[in-house]
C-alpha cells in the first residue's frame, strides 16, 4: 500500500503535521531548482538518510523503489531522446538511432534523481504521518473542514478499492475471462471494460451509502464548530525544524537560482568532460 | 412512562416504486425498552429505521404521510443531522459506514462531528473500543478488519456518539453464530445498564428472544404482531408461513399440537427441555439414544477417483497470514458438501484453490487429476464453477443476456451452442422476459440469481457456491438451498460455503468443518453434527432441535436429529410409547 502510515516515536514522527509539509515543499522545491545530479545524489542521499533514522522498514521502501522502477526507466529514456534543455553545443558519445550526447546522458541522470527524490519524499511524509494528522494540518492552514473530511474518506476507501478490484478481477476470471493477454494494448483494452463497469457501478451505489453515514453521524451538524480527537501544535522541536527547514531553502534557492551552483553544466558535466579528454590523450 | 418514539399513520413509498414500503405504521416506543423488529425481506423494516433519524423524508425522495416523534421532535422539522445526536443508526451493511481511515478516527468521528470537547472524545473512544474489544485495532483501516470486526466498529462509532436511542439494523448479519450471540449479549447489556431505549431489526429469534422486552413482526409495509416475546412465540405458524425461521424449539412444539394441543410452547432451549422433559417422563419414554446414523443406511460413496483432491495443502499469502495449513480433502462426484467455519477460518481461500484463483504455497491441488499449477484459471472453470458472494463484483455486462452468454463466449464456444445453454438456463432459473434488463436494475435477490446462472451456462461438473444466503431471509435462502439440491440431483457437485448452521444440516450430506485454516472435522452432516464440542471450539453451534435432542438423550431421543421435521418424527414415536 502506497499510503500507509507506519507507526514510530522518533523525532520525525513527532513533528507537527504542517512542519513536515514545509520540508516536502522544501525538498521538492531543491529538487526543482537542481539539475546537477551530484546536488541531487546528495538530497536523495540525505532523504535516505532520514528514513533510516525513522527507522522505517527498509522492505516497504525497497518495494517502494521496485514499484516505481519502470516509470523510473521510461522517463529516463524519454529525458535523453530529449532533453527538456537546449544544450548548445553537444559531445557526441555515440549513435544509438539518434546521435547520443555526454549532455543528455548527464542531464537525464539528474532527471531520474529528481523523480526520485519527489516520490520518495511523499512517500516518507505518509509513512511517518498519520493521513489523519495530514488532512488536519490542511484544515489548520485554510482547507475547509468540509474537503479535509472528504480526502480523508477517499484515503480511508483506497483499500476497499484495491480489494474491489481484485475480487471482481477474480469473479471474471472464474468465467474463462483472460486477463494475461501478452499484448499490452489488449490487455489494458480487457481490464478497461471489464473492470471499469462494475466498478463504476459500484461506486455509484457506495457513494450513497457514504453520504448517508456521514449525515447519520452528525457531519453537517456545524463543520465549524467540529473539534478533533487528536490536536496539533506547533511546539519547540517544531519551530526549530521548521527554521531548519527555512535556511535549506534559502541555500536551495541560492545554489539552484541565483547562482546555478547546481546546474548540471557547471559541475558533473565539465568535470566529465574533463575525464573524458584527460583520458583520451 | 416517558415515550421516546411516537409514530401515528405513518406511510411511505420511495420514488419511482408504486406499492408502499411502510404502510400507516403506529408505533410508540417507552424509554428504557428493547424491541426486536423482525419480518421477511420487503417487509419495511429497514424503511421503519429510517423513519426515526430522518433519512425519510430528508434524504430519501418519495410520498411520506403521518407524523414521527422523537423526544417530542417532529422528525419533518428538525434535519437528519439534529436527529442523529438523539438516535444513534446502525446500518445493515457495516463495510458501507466506515468512513475514516483507522478505527480510532471512525470512533471519534461523530463525537467530532459535535464539537465534544477532545479530552471526552478520547475517554468515549477508549471505552467503546474496549468494550467492543477492538483496542488492539485502533490504528487500523477499518476495511482492512474482518466483517464481524467492521460491525462492532460501526457498533462503537454509534456508541461514543452517545445517542439516547439505538436503532440497529442487522447488526449481526455477518457474524458466526456465537460471535453474533456475544454482539447481542453486548448490545442488550449496553441498553439495559444505561436504560436506553433499542430498536433491533434481526431475524435471529432463537437468540434475541430472550433478552428483548418486545417484539414487532413486519410483514408488507405493516406491523403485523407486537407483543412479549413470550406472546409472540404462540404464533410460530404465522411468522413461519410468511417465511421467518422462529425458534426450532417454538416450532417443534407447535407442529405437536397437532397431536397434543396442551403443549405450552418454549421460548428457548432450556424451557424446551423442561417443557419435554415433563412430556416424555409422563409417557414413560425412556431407552438408550441410538444415533440415527447407525440405522440409517450409509450412503454410498463411489469408489471412483476423486475429482477434487488435495494434498498437504498449505496457504500463506503475502504478508504472511496462514489461511491454510496441511489441509488433505477429497471431494468425489455428485456430492453436496457443506464447507464451514467462522470468520476468518480459510473457507474462501480452500475453496480459490479449487478453480485455481489461488495456487498452493505448499502442498499440491489436483481437479480432475492436474496439477492446479499447470493450467489456468479459464481451463479449470470449464468444469469447475465458482460463484462469488457479492453478485456486484460478479456482474459486469449490460444486459442479462450478455451476463448469461458471457462466460461460454469466453471459452470460444459456437454460436449454436451458446444459444442452447442459454435457453437452457434461463429455463431452470426463469428469466424469461428479463433477458432485456440491465443486470444493475434487477432487485438483490434476482442479481444473485443471475450470477449463479451466469455460472450455470458454462455447465460446471462442479459448483462452488460462497455464502449464498447472507442477507437472505430464510425464504429465499431456502428457495435457494432447494434449487442447488434439484441441480445435485442432476449429477453435479455442489460445494456450499455457509456459516447457516440449519441450512447446512438440511442440505449438505456431507459437512467440512474449518478452524484457524485446518480441518477439524469431515464426514456425514449427522456424524459431524453430533460433535458438539469441536463444533463449539469453533463458534459454531448444532441446530437449536438437535442441542435439544442431545440434551433428552437419556429418554432414547438420537442426538443427531438435524432438522425441526425429522425431531417432530421422533419426539411423536417417544411420545407414543413406541
Amino acid at each position: 500500500m502506497a499510503f500507509e502510515y507506519i507507526p514510530g516515536d522518533t523525532f520525525l514522527h513527532r513533528l507537527d503535521p504542517r512542519a513536515k509539509l514545509a520540508f516536502v515543499a522544501t525538498v521538492m522545491i531543491l529538487a526543482v531548482g537542481f539539475t546537477d545530479p551530484i546536488w541531487l545524489a546528495a538530497v536523495l542521499l540525505a532523504l535516505f538518510m532520514l528514513i533510516r533514522y525513522a527507522k522505517l522498514p527498509w522492505d516497504k521502501v525497497k518495494g517502494f523503489i521496485k514499484g516505481i522502477a519502470p516509470l523510473a526507466a521510461l522517463y529516463t529514456i524519454f529525458n535523453i531522446i530529449m532533453p527538456p534543455v537546449k544544450i548548445p553545443e553537444p559531445t557526441i558519445l555515440f549513435r544509438f538511432i539518434i546521435p547520443i550526447s555526454l549532455d543528455s546522458l548527464v542531464w537525464a541522470t539528474g532527471a531520474v534523481i529528481r523523480f526520485l527524490i519527489i516520490l520518495t519524499v511523499l512517500r516518507i511524509m505518509l509513512m511517518l504521518t498519520p493521513i489523519r494528522d495530514l488532512v488536519l494540518a490542511l484544515v489548520k492552514l485554510g482547507l475547509p473542514a468540509e474537503f479535509g473530511i472528504s480526502l480523508s474518506t477517499g484515503f480511508g476507501y483506497l483499500p476497499v478499492l484495491l480489494d474491489e478490484n481484485r475480487k471482481i478481477k477474480e469473479a471474471q476470471m472464474s468465467r474463462a475471462f483472460e486477463y494475461e493477454y501478452r499484448n499490452p494494448i489488449k490487455r489494458f483494452k480487457a481490464l478497461f471494460t471489464q473492470l471499469l463497469i462494475p466498478s463504476i457501478s459500484n461506486s455509484i451505489r457506495r457513494t450513497q451509502d457514504i453520504a448517508l453515514a456521514m449525515e447519520s453521524k452528525g457531519f453537517s451538524y456545524n463543520p465549524r464548530a467540529r473539534t478533533y480527537m487528536h490536536e496539533i501544535r506547533f511546539k519547540t522541536p517544531d519551530y526549530i525544524f521548521l527554521a531548519i527547514t527555512v535556511v535549506v531553502l534559502i541555500f536551495g534557492i541560492l545554489a539552484g537560482w541565483v547562482y546555478e551552483w547546481a546546474d548540471f553544466i557547471n559541475l558533473t558535466l565539465p568535470l566529465l568532460k574533463k575525464l573524458i579528454t584527460s583520458s583520451a590523450s | 412512562m416517558e415515550q421516546d418514539i411516537v409514530i401515528e399513520k405513518a406511510s411511505f413509498t420511495y420514488s419511482g416504486s408504486t406499492r408502499p414500503a411502510i404502510r400507516n405504521i403506529e408505533l410508540t416506543v417507552n424509554k428504557g425498552e428493547v424491541v426486536m423488529i423482525t419480518g421477511p425481506s420487503g417487509a419495511g423494516k429497514t424503511t421503519l429505521c429510517r423513519l426515526l433519524n430522518g433519512f425519510i423524508p430528508h434524504f430519501f425522495r418519495g410520498k411520506f404521510s403521518g407524523r414521527v416523534m422523537v423526544k417530542g421532535h417532529n422528525t419533518r422539522r428538525v434535519t437528519i443531522s439534529f436527529l442523529s445526536r438523539i438516535v444513534g443508526l446502525l446500518f445493515q451493511d457495516p463495510a458501507s459506514q466506515l468512513v475514516c481511515p483507522t478505527v480510532e478516527d471512525e470512533v471519534a468521528f461523530g463525537a467530532e462531528n459535535y464539537g465534544v470537547p477532545p479530552e471526552e472524545i478520547k475517554r468515549r473512544v477508549d471505552e467503546s473500543l474496549k468494550v467492543t474489544r477492538l483496542e488492539k485495532y485502533r490504528s487500523q483501516n477499518p476495511h482492512r478488519l474482518s466483517g464481524g470486526e467492521q460491525q462492532a466498529c460501526a457498533l462503537a462509532s454509534i456508541m461514543a456518539m452517545r445517542p439516547e436511542i439505538y436503532v440497529l439494523d442487522e447488526p449481526t448479519s455477518n457474524l458466526d453464530p456465537i460471535g453474533s450471540e456475544r454482539v447481542l449479549n453486548l448490545i442488550v447489556s449496553l441498553a439495559k445498564k444505561e436504560k436506553h431505549t433499542m430498536l433491533i431489526v434481526e431475524h435471529k429469534m432463537e437468540e434475541l428472544f430472550p433478552f428483548v422486552d418486545r417484539v414487532i413482526v413486519m410483514n408488507n409495509g405493516e406491523i403485523i404482531l407486537d407483543g412479549k416475546p413470550r406472546e409472540i412465540v404462540e404464533n410460530v405458524g404465522l411468522m413461519e408461513k410468511i417465511g421467518l425461521k422462529p425458534p426450532q424449539v417454538s416450532l417443534l412444539a407447535y407442529k405437536l399440537r397437532e397431536k397434543y394441543p396442551d403443549i405450552p410452547i418454549p421460548m428457548t432451549l432450556e424451557e424446551a427441555v423442561d417443557i419435554f422433559s415433563g412430556l416424555l417422563e409422563k409417557a414413560g419414554a425412556r431407552g438408550e439414544a441410538v444415533p440415527i446414523a447407525q440405522t440409517e443406511k450409509a450412503e454410498e460413496r463411489s469408489k471412483s477417483e476423486p475429482i477434487i483432491r488435495t494434498e498437504g495443502l498449505w496457504h500463506i499469502y503475502p504478508g504472511g497470514t496462514v489461511a491454510l495449513r496441511d489441509v488433505d480433502l477429497e471431494i468425489y462426484e455428485g456430492e453436496f458438501i457443506a464447507i464451514i467455519g467462522q470468520n476468518g477460518s480459510g473457507k474462501t481461500t480452500l475453496v480459490k484453490h479449487f478453480n485455481g484463483l489461488l495456487k498452493p504455497t505448499k502442498g499440491k491441488v489436483y481437479v480432475y487429476g492436474v496439477d492446479t499449477t499447470t493450467t489456468t484459471v479459464a481451463n479449470l472453470s470449464k468444469r469447475v464453477g465458482y460463484c462469488f458472494q457479492n453478485p456486484d463484483f460478479q456482474l459486469c455486462n449490460r444486459t442479462v443476456r450478455e451476463e448469461l452468454e458471457f462466460g461460454p463466449r469466453n471459452l470460444k464456444l459456437p454460436e449454436e451452442e451458446i444459444k442452447r445453454r442459454v435457453e437452457n438456463v434461463v429455463k431452470i432459473m426463469g428469466f424469461e422476459g428479463l433477458l432485456d434488463e440491465n443486470p444493475f436494475s434487477l432487485s438483490k435477490g434476482e442479481r444473485q440469481k443471475l450470477a449463479v446462472a451466469s455460472i450455470l451456462t458454462m455447465e460446471p461438473d462442479v459448483l462452488i457456491v460462497d455464502e449464498p444466503t447472507t442477507g437472505q431471509d430464510y425464504k429465499t435462502g431456502r428457495e435457494m438451498m432447494e434449487f442447488y439440491r434439484k441441480l445435485n440431483q442432476r449429477g453435479k457437485t455442489i460445494i456450499v460455503i455457509t456459516h447457516d448452521m440449519n441450512l447446512a444440516a438440511e442440505y449438505a450430506r456431507r459437512v467440512v468443518v474449518l478452524r484457524e485454516g485446518r480441518v477439524i472435522l469431515d464426514g456425514p452432516t449427522r456424524l459431524v453434527y453430533s460433535k458438539t464440542k469441536e463444533l463449539e471450539s469453533t463458534y459454531l453451534k448444532a441446530p437449536q432441535v438437535t442441542r435439544l435432542f442431545q440434551r433428552l438423550s437419556k429418554y432414547g431421543l438420537p442426538p443427531d436429529v438435524l432438522t425441526v421435521d425429522e425431531a417432530l418424527e421422533y419426539m411423536m414415536k417417544a411420545l407414543g410409547g413406541e
